[in-house]
C-alpha cells in the first residue's frame, strides 16, 4: 500500500471544516442564548418618568448589552466543552496530531467568535426594530452612533472579547483535562485568588480592568486582546501536547 | 521493509507495567494476529503503535518514525476498536464522507458496497446503533481506509456469527487485492487462525511467541499414556500442560523438539496434535488450578 504524506496546513484546514460541520450544537446554543437575551432586553434596562402640567412622560431605555454578555458566557463554556474527551476524541478517529487538533480548534473558535460577535452586535438593531414595530412608544434617540465605521469598530472589539472568552475557557478546559483534580482545583484557585486580591485591597484587579477595559485607543485594545488570546492558546497547546488520548 | 520496529519497549500505565521490555519487528504486507488473554497488553500495544499513547521507555518506530504526535504515522495508519465514538450530529453516510476526506487511500466503492451489504441506513446516528452494528460500521471504516498499517482491536465484538464470517472474508479478500500490514487482535484464535500469517502471542506485557502460523501449529505435541512412562519420557522437555486422570493416565503437552516418535509409540504413548486455540490457552495460562478450584 502506498504511503502518503500530509502537510500540517492542509490537515488543519480539513479538520476545521470537519468541526464546522459537526459541532453544530455549539451554534444552535448560540442562537437560543441570543434569542433569550433579546427577549430579556425587551423589558428595558432602565426607566425614568416625570410629570408636569398634566402631562406625564415615561422613558424606557433599551439595550442589547445582555446579549453580548450572554455571548461571552457562551464562548467561555463552548471553549471548555471543546476540550472535553468527547470532542477531543472526534479528531483521533481520523488523521491528526495534538498540534493540528489544537490549531483547528483555535481556528474554529475564531470563526465561532466572528459569528457570535457579529450576531450580538446585530441583535442591538433587531431589538430596535422589534421595539419600533411592536411597541407604541415614541422613539427619542436610537443610540449613540449609527456611523458605519463605529459599528464595525464596535463589532471588531466585541468579536475580540468573545475570542478572549474562548481563549480563557480553552486554557481552563485544557488544564482541567490534564488531571481530574484540576476540575475542582481550577475554579477554587481562580475564585480564591480573586477574593484574596479583593480583600487585600491589592491594585492588581483594578490594574487588569484598566489595562483591558479602559483602553481608549482602538488599535491598542485590539493588540492587547489579540496577544492575550495568543498567549492563552499557546499555553493550552503546550499543556495538551503530551496528553494521551482514548485512555 | 519493516513497518514496526520495537526494541525494549516499556509502557507503564498508572502503577501497571502494561508492556514489559517488548522487542519485535512486523514486516510489510503481513497479517499478524495479536493473541492474548484479557489484560495481556494487546490494546496498550496497539494504542502506543497508533501514537495515541506515549511509550514510557525503549524505542518504537512505525514507518521508521516515532508514532506519538506524528502526522505521517497518523495518515498511514488506522486503529479500530469498539470504543470509537463519533460526533452524534453526523449521520453514518456523513461519517463515511468525512473519512474519505481524511484518508488519501480511501476506497469509496468498497465502503458503499459494504455499507449496503450490511444494510445500514445512511441517515442513522452511530450512537443509536446496536453493539454489533457499531462494530460492523467501524470495521467498514477500517477496511475502506486502506491504510498501510491497519489495526483492528477485537473488531468482532458484538457481531453475530454470520457477520463475523463475512467480516473475516471481506478482510481477506480486500487484503489480497490491496496488500498492506494488518494487525488484528482477538481472544478467539480459532476464528482468525486461517486468516493470519503470523501469530503474536502476548501475556502480561511480554511476547510469548512471534512465529509464522505454520510453525506455531507444530509448536507443541500432545502425549497420552501411563503416567510413569509419560513423565519419564518427557523429562528434560518443556511441559506446557499436564493432566492426570483417575486411571493413572496422563495427558501432557510438550514443546515439539524433534521427538523420536516411533520410540514413543512402542512405549504405548499416543501422540496427538494440539489445536491452535488450545495451544494458545496452554501457553498463556497463568493459573495453576482451573476454575473448579474456586468452588471447592
Amino acid at each position: 500500500m502506498s504511503l502518503n504524506k500530509v502537510r500540517l496546513g492542509k490537515l488543519v484546514q480539513k479538520q476545521t471544516q470537519f468541526k464546522l460541520r459537526s459541532y453544530s450544537g455549539i451554534f444552535s446554543s448560540l442562537i437560543v442564548l441570543q434569542v433569550l437575551g433579546i427577549l430579556f432586553s425587551l423589558n428595558g434596562v432602565g426607566m425614568t418618568g416625570t410629570s408636569a402640567y398634566n402631562m406625564s412622560v415615561s422613558i424606557t431605555y433599551y439595550s442589547a448589552d445582555i446579549v453580548v454578555v450572554l455571548t461571552l458566557i457562551w464562548a467561555f463554556i463552548s471553549a471548555i466543552l471543546i476540550t472535553t474527551k468527547a470532542y477531543r476524541e472526534d479528531d483521533y478517529i481520523f488523521v491528526t496530531n495534538r498540534l493540528s487538533s489544537n490549531l483547528s480548534n483555535i481556528i474554529f473558535m475564531a470563526i465561532a467568535s466572528i459569528i457570535g460577535g457579529v450576531t450580538a452586535i446585530l441583535s442591538g438593531f433587531l431589538l430596535k426594530l422589534v421595539v419600533y414595530t411592536f411597541f407604541t412608544a415614541e422613539f427619542m434617540h436610537t443610540g449613540t452612533s449609527m456611523l458605519l465605521s463605529e459599528v464595525i469598530g464596535g463589532a471588531i472589539i466585541v468579536i475580540l472579547y468573545v475570542f478572549l472568552a474562548c481563549a480563557a475557557g480553552y486554557l481552563i478546559g485544557s488544564i482541567a483535562q490534564m488531571n481530574r483534580m484540576f476540575i475542582i482545583l481550577v475554579p477554587v484557585i481562580v475564585i480564591g485568588t480573586t477574593l484574596l486580591l479583593e480583600m487585600s485591597s491589592s491594585k492588581l484587579t483594578t490594574y487588569m480592568i484598566e489595562f483591558y477595559i479602559y483602553e481608549h485607543s482602538f488599535l491598542m485594545s485590539l493588540l492587547k486582546g489579540f496577544f492575550t488570546a495568543v498567549l492563552l492558546f499557546t499555553l493550552a497547546t503546550l499543556l495538551s501536547n503530551r496528553k494521551e488520548v482514548r485512555a | 521493509m519493516n513497518v514496526i520496529e520495537c526494541d525494549g519497549l516499556n509502557k507503564i500505565r498508572g502503577k501497571v507495567n502494561a508492556l514489559h521490555n517488548l522487542s519485535f519487528t512486523i514486516k510489510e504486507d503481513t497479517i499478524t494476529g495479536l493473541i492474548g488473554r484479557n489484560g495481556a497488553g494487546k490494546t496498550t500495544l496497539m494504542k502506543v503503535i497508533a501514537g495515541m499513547w506515549r511509550e514510557t521507555s525503549g524505542t518504537l518506530r512505525v514507518f521508521n518514525k516515532q508514532p506519538f504526535n506524528n502526522l505521517f504515522v497518523s495518515v498511514n495508519s488506522i486503529y479500530i476498536d469498539d470504543q470509537l465514538r463519533f460526533n452524534s450530529s453526523l449521520t453514518l453516510s456523513e461519517i463515511l464522507k468525512e473519512a474519505e476526506r481524511f484518508y488519501p487511500n480511501w476506497d469509496t466503492t468498497l465502503a458503499l458496497r459494504l455499507f449496503s451489504y450490511f444494510s445500514f441506513n445512511p441517515k442513522d446516528i452511530h450512537e443509536n446503533l446496536s453493539k454489533g452494528k457499531k462494530s460492523t460500521f467501524n470495521a467498514i471504516i477500517g477496511l475502506a481506509s486502506h491504510c498501510a498499517l491497519t489495526m483492528f482491536d477485537e473488531p468482532t465484538t458484538g457481531m453475530d456469527a454470520a457477520v463475523r464470517k463475512d467480516f473475516y472474508r471481506a478482510l481477506l479478500k480486500d487484503y489480497l487485492n490491496n496488500p498492506r500490514t494488518i494487525l488484528i487482535s482477538s481472544h478467539h484464535v480459532d476464528e482468525i487462525e486461517d486468516l493470519i500469517e503470523d501469530i503474536f502471542l502476548i501475556e502480561r506485557g511480554e511476547v510469548l511467541a512471534h512465529l509464522p502460523m505454520d510453525e506455531f501449529k507444530e509448536y507443541a505435541i500432545g502425549l497420552t499414556g501411563r503416567t510413569e512412562i509419560v513423565s519419564q519420557w518427557s523429562s528434560n522437555k518443556k511441559v506446557l500442560y499436564q493432566k492426570t486422570n483417575e486411571m493413572n493416565r496422563t495427558f501432557m503437552v510438550v514443546k515439539n523438539e524433534a521427538f523420536p516418535l516411533e520410540q514413543a509409540k512402542r512405549l504405548g504413548i499416543e501422540t496427538s496434535s494440539i489445536s491452535v486455540s488450545d495451544l494458545a490457552i496452554y501457553l498463556t495460562n497463568q493459573r495453576k488450578e482451573g476454575i473448579d478450584n474456586v468452588f471447592k
